[in-house]
């Protein structure tokens, strides 16, 4: 409860979620722990959750917490996968460019972090941390990976080949090529050098053709893959050089620090290939009092940056472990069930149905129609278990091959697979299906219809009599649920069944498929 | 797999034609009378100069038609129907093999019986053949019996219907239990 009421005063206080802190930190969805007192008491009274003597009372010792509507029990709560990448140095200034025997005492700051973010949300409670190491060893042996970076280094080497072979335009072509195709991969995360290299010659090819701009931006974008590469004086041409520094400075005052690994999609799309709930990542640059530490954590649910912390890198412990406790106090939970009001769901639901035999002793197939009701309920995530009966009325066919109508009963029942996006909510159920048939009688012969089976004029052997007999076979239905509004949804489903038992029976009825239409209501 | 996507195919199918098919819509009561004794007609007549009268009883299912063909001793059809009578002698015979063709709206079918007038204590095969004309059925009867002296003969016919598929009730399909040929002619037909 107090977590909701810090949220919400602060939202009344400033009107907006973000808030930058004295200290430069910004936390997207928190709010400073000192807050008046009044505010969320008036709060609380305008959502009805106190009674008005509450105010007089809130001195007193606070009653045992119970779970609000939305709150999550903490059997309910799982890990949240927070991956951290690597660091980025931004510290290499264009002094430093062409020295690169120069060794800087912050060039060990992105490892010191990237270990102290390790240690400070390995003790975070529902946190699953994948470390640097653990996100490059990963990506590396990823087997879909493996071969678009084995065609990024070939086209690496050809267009250095080309280069070197005066083919300055294909070159170009195959080095931007070897660049793409590694980035596709995130191989800038396994390792920066292979890829900062075929965009750095891409560059340099893009300058040998004339084309500064797009020289320009190619090196710029060469050191956001690796902003602390550094180069010998001599390696390349004076002009070279002089575009190598305007390319530097140009991305250090430009390039977003703490969007080191590219927009938001980029961030996304990695995400979801490492099965992260959240992205921590960073670099270090040059601040007025030396070093500072730009941190950023990017949330998967949200798919924004949910929180950003600006601080000196040397001695930013303390800095960093309140950082994360907040950005975690404030981020969704990650539920391990659907939770609505801290329970399972279970779903009620009728629906007019329709079904037909595939096989039949019928000539003509017969039509039945009824209804049916259901109940599900979520076991799992994506996993529920369900119960349905149908009850139809079958029609007899065109031919009249069905002696009369008759009524049968079905019923279902096993677990059901589920998916859902918004309002939409998809399932593929198996099961059982035991099917009860009322006075079902066929047959072929005139005779037997117009006179009746027990007729001297009706053959016998001509009359499938499956009267009260019952079916039993396995059963898939898929379907889905459109949520209309408060608890209620459409439902649309169709099925199947295979019919096996008893032995002597299901090859005169078999395979009945079914749709249905209807309304639910889940509680 | 493939059986049930040709049985899938197949009851697709079955559903498609079924809303489209209609019967020929020959069910029902059709009565007629058949001509005098005379060149026209031979083989079915009555014991005095009163013409005989032909009831068809017919159902239809799909392409399937059954029922029964009953005689009269009257023409019109005035007399109480009793296990004797319409007609004590050949008073009416089951259909076989009654076929009709939906789109030319032709019935045909076998007859195995006697034949008041002509052949009454004789067990003769004999095919109708009728073509439904708005609420009539025109056709003919002929015996296919090889070796016997009707052999071929032919009646013609023109039937009125007096009753609908859904009229026809319980006793218009009694017939009475086939008797012994050879103690004359007390049998219907089978």
């Amino acid at each position: 409860m107090g977590a909701c009421c810090t949220k919400r005063s602060t939202w009344a206080e400033t009107g907006k979620p973000w808030r930058r802190r004295r200290n430069g930190s910004r936390i997207a969805g928190h709010w400073p722990l000192r807050r008046p007192l009044w505010l969320c008491l008036a709060l609380l009274l305008a959502l009805g959750l106190v009674p008005p003597g509450a105010q007089r009372a809130h001195a007193q010792p606070a009653p045992p917490a119970v779970l609000l509507t939305g709150d999550v029990p903490d059997a309910a709560k799982r890990a949240r996968v927070v991956v951290i990448l690597p660091i980025k140095n931004d510290i290499v200034t264009p002094e430093d460019l062409f020295a690169p025997d120069v060794v800087r005492p912050s060039a060990a700051l992105p490892a010191v972090i990237e270990a102290t973010l390790h240690r400070l949300l390995a003790l975070q409670p529902y946190v699953e941390v994948r470390g640097v190491a653990a996100v490059r060893q990963e990506l590396a042996d990823d087997l879909r990976n493996q071969p678009i970076a084995r065609s990024a280094q070939h086209q690496y080497r050809v267009g250095l080949e080309q280069y070197l072979g005066l083919a300055t335009g294909p070159a170009a072509v195959s080095l931007q090529r070897a660049s793409e195709l590694y980035r596709s991969v995130y191989y800038d995360l396994v390792d920066a050098k292979p890829v900062f290299d075929a965009q750095l010659m891409y560059g340099v090819a893009l300058h040998d053709l004339g084309r500064a701009a797009d020289s320009h931006i190619a090196l710029k974008d060469a050191f956001l893959l690796q902003p602390d590469r550094r180069f010998r004086p001599s390696f390349f041409p004076p002009q070279v050089n002089t575009a190598l520094v305007n390319a530097l400075v140009d991305y250090r005052s430009s390039a977003d620090p703490l969007q080191p690994y590219g927009d938001n999609q980029r961030l996304r799309a990695l995400a979801t290939r490492l099965g992260a709930a959240a992205l921590v990542l960073g670099s270090v640059r040059p601040g007025t009092e030396g070093p500072e530490l730009h941190l950023a954590v990017y949330g998967t649910q949200r798919r924004v940056i949910e929180a950003e912390l600006r601080v000196p890198a040397q001695g930013s412990n303390a800095r960093i472990d309140a950082f994360l406790t907040r950005w975690l106090a404030c981020a969704p939970v990650t539920v391990s069930q659907p939770v609505r009001g801290g329970r399972r769901e279970l779903r009620l639901d009728t629906s007019g149905s329709y079904a037909l035999y595939l096989r039949q002793p019928t000539r003509k197939s017969f039509h039945s129609l009824g209804f049916a009701a259901g109940v599900a309920r979520d076991l799992a995530p994506g996993l529920e278990w369900f119960g349905r009966v149908n009850m139809y009325t079958s029609l007899s066919d065109p031919y009249r091959d069905l002696l009369h109508a008759f009524n049968s009963v079905r019923v279902m029942g096993g677990v059901g697979f589920t998916w859902r996006r918004g309002p939409l909510r998809l399932y593929a159920r198996p099961g059982a299906d035991v099917h009860v048939l009322g006075s079902f009688i066929a047959s072929r012969d005139p005779d037997c219809k117009l006179f009746g089976v027990d007729h001297r004029r009706c053959d016998p052997a001509t009359v499938s009599d499956l009267d009260q007999r019952i079916l039993m076979g396995g059963h898939l239905a898929l379907g889905g649920h459109v949520h209309i509004g408060r608890n209620f949804f459409f439902l649309l489903q169709g099925s199947g069944s295979v019919y096996f038992l008893p032995l002597a029976g299901t090859e005169r009825l078999n395979f009945p498929l079914s749709a249905e239409l209807g309304l639910g209501y889940r509680l | 797999m493939r059986r049930l996507l040709a049985d899938l195919a197949r009851a697709s199918c079955a559903s498609l034609l079924c809303a489209c098919a209609s019967g020929a819509d020959v069910g029902g009561v059709w009565r007629g009378q058949a001509p005098r004794q005379g060149a026209a007609n031979d083989i079915l007549f009555g014991p005095s100069d009163e013409p005989l009268g032909i009831e068809l009883v017919l159902a239809e299912f799909g392409p399937d038609v059954t029922g029964l063909l009953r005689h009269y001793s009257a023409g019109d059809f005035t007399r109480v129907r009793r296990a004797e009578a319409p007609d004590r002698q050949c008073a009416c015979g089951y259909l076989h093999q009654g076929r009709v063709d939906i789109g030319t709206e032709r019935v045909s079918f076998t007859l195995r019986g006697c034949l008041p007038g002509g052949a009454t204590q004789a067990n003769l095969r004999v095919r109708g053949q009728f073509l439904r004309e708005a609420d009539r059925l025109v056709g003919t009867l002929r015996v296919d019996e090889p070796g016997h002296p009707l052999h071929e003969r032919a009646i013609e016919l023109s039937l009125e219907r007096v009753a609908a598929a859904g009229e026809v009730g319980a006793a218009e399909l009694a017939c009475s239990q086939p008797g012994d040929a050879a103690q004359g002619n007390i049998h219907s037909g089978r």
